[in-house]
């Protein structure tokens, strides 16, 4: 069951981002994306790997959830909420209702992939995952405004 | 996570080749736009990433990376140096203007490379393949990640209105 509502709520994700409207370049969307890759590949290896704070399935067609969830629907995620931050014309109070309803949407999927047994906290807690949400958050805020700076200086003709 | 567990030919041959393949990007005429440049850094280390922490570990654990299964700065390492890679790629497919003909041939030679490359990797104890896991899979993982790095290189000049 797990696989299935994981893999439909990928499915869901990319397709929305797919429609919706992007302020931001390919080259922005792709660096974000990849940044939020490596960083949540990185910290779910040493939460759940080296430090066991986490047990993750060691049942295949459940583990297939946990890498969907990590590799595709966390990053699609911020993407999708840093596409609809930049629509809005100045920051206000959609800006801060926008954050928390992307934050809420991971821990949704948190607590998805406990309820399936995808994985077990152990001496983990949804309140460190809440923290880590946030500062991907603000990583992929500041990866973005990183990457806006360097391509205005780019003239893309070779 | 540890610098390493033992410092021996692995690790030195992991510094070696990082010292040549970042002096080969600093020296190499630029040919990209810096964004690009960065993207396509960024993207090496994304490949090398996923790919090491998909199948090179996990459930899979098809391969241990350098001396342990347990996470080493010498494995930070190795994906630095994976970025080059990425980057060299799409370099040498804009200075050899790559096209639809010259595609299949540029992809197959990269692939070869690759399986030199992680021949040498073995020989000098980076990769140890575990599970069943041989060389030859490999070819699947280098056309897979070579095939979508070109695609989308070409999508990223389409949208960019980067030369030919």
């Amino acid at each position: 069951m797990g696989f299935s509502i994981f893999f439909l709520l990928t499915w869901l994700f990319c397709a929305v981002f797919t429609v919706i409207k992007k302020p931001l370049s390919i080259i922005e969307n792709t660096a974000v994306y990849l940044i939020i890759l490596i960083l949540n590949i990185n910290f779910a290896w040493i939460v759940n790997e080296e430090l066991k704070f986490v047990t993750v399935t060691k049942v295949g067609i459940d583990y297939v959830p946990f890498l969907m969830n990590r590799s595709i629907l966390m990053p699609l995620i911020l993407l999708i909420y840093l596409n609809f931050l930049l629509r809005l014309d100045k920051t206000s109070y959609k800006a801060v209702v926008l954050t928390v309803a992307s934050v809420s949407i991971m821990l949704g999927l948190s607590f998805l992939a406990t309820f399936f047994k995808v994985t077990e906290y152990t001496k983990w807690t949804h309140g460190y995952d809440l923290i880590f949400f946030l500062v991907l958050h603000l990583i992929a805020f500041y990866t973005y405004k990183w990457f806006r700076q360097i391509s205005n200086k780019v003239v893309h003709d070779l | 996570m540890m610098l390493w567990e033992q410092f021996d030919k692995n690790e030195i041959y992991i510094l070696v080749m990082l010292v040549v393949a970042y002096a080969t990007f600093f020296i190499l005429p630029k040919k990209l736009p810096r964004d690009i440049t960065l993207l396509f850094l960024i993207w090496g280390f994304s490949s090398s990433t996923l790919f090491d922490f998909t199948i090179g570990g996990g459930l899979m654990d098809f391969y241990k990376v350098n001396d342990s299964n347990k996470y080493e700065v010498t494995d930070l390492l190795t994906y630095i140096l994976f970025a080059t890679f990425g980057y060299f790629f799409v370099y040498f497919y804009q200075v050899l203007r790559i096209n639809k003909k010259r595609f299949i041939p540029y992809v197959l030679g990269w692939t070869a490379i690759g399986l030199v490359m992680e021949t040498v990797s073995k020989w000098m104890g980076v990769t140890h393949y575990q599970h069943g896991y041989i060389l030859p899979y490999s070819i699947a993982v280098f056309l897979v990640v070579q095939t979508t790095t070109g695609l989308y290189f070409e999508l990223i000049k389409r949208r960019m209105n980067l030369g030919k």
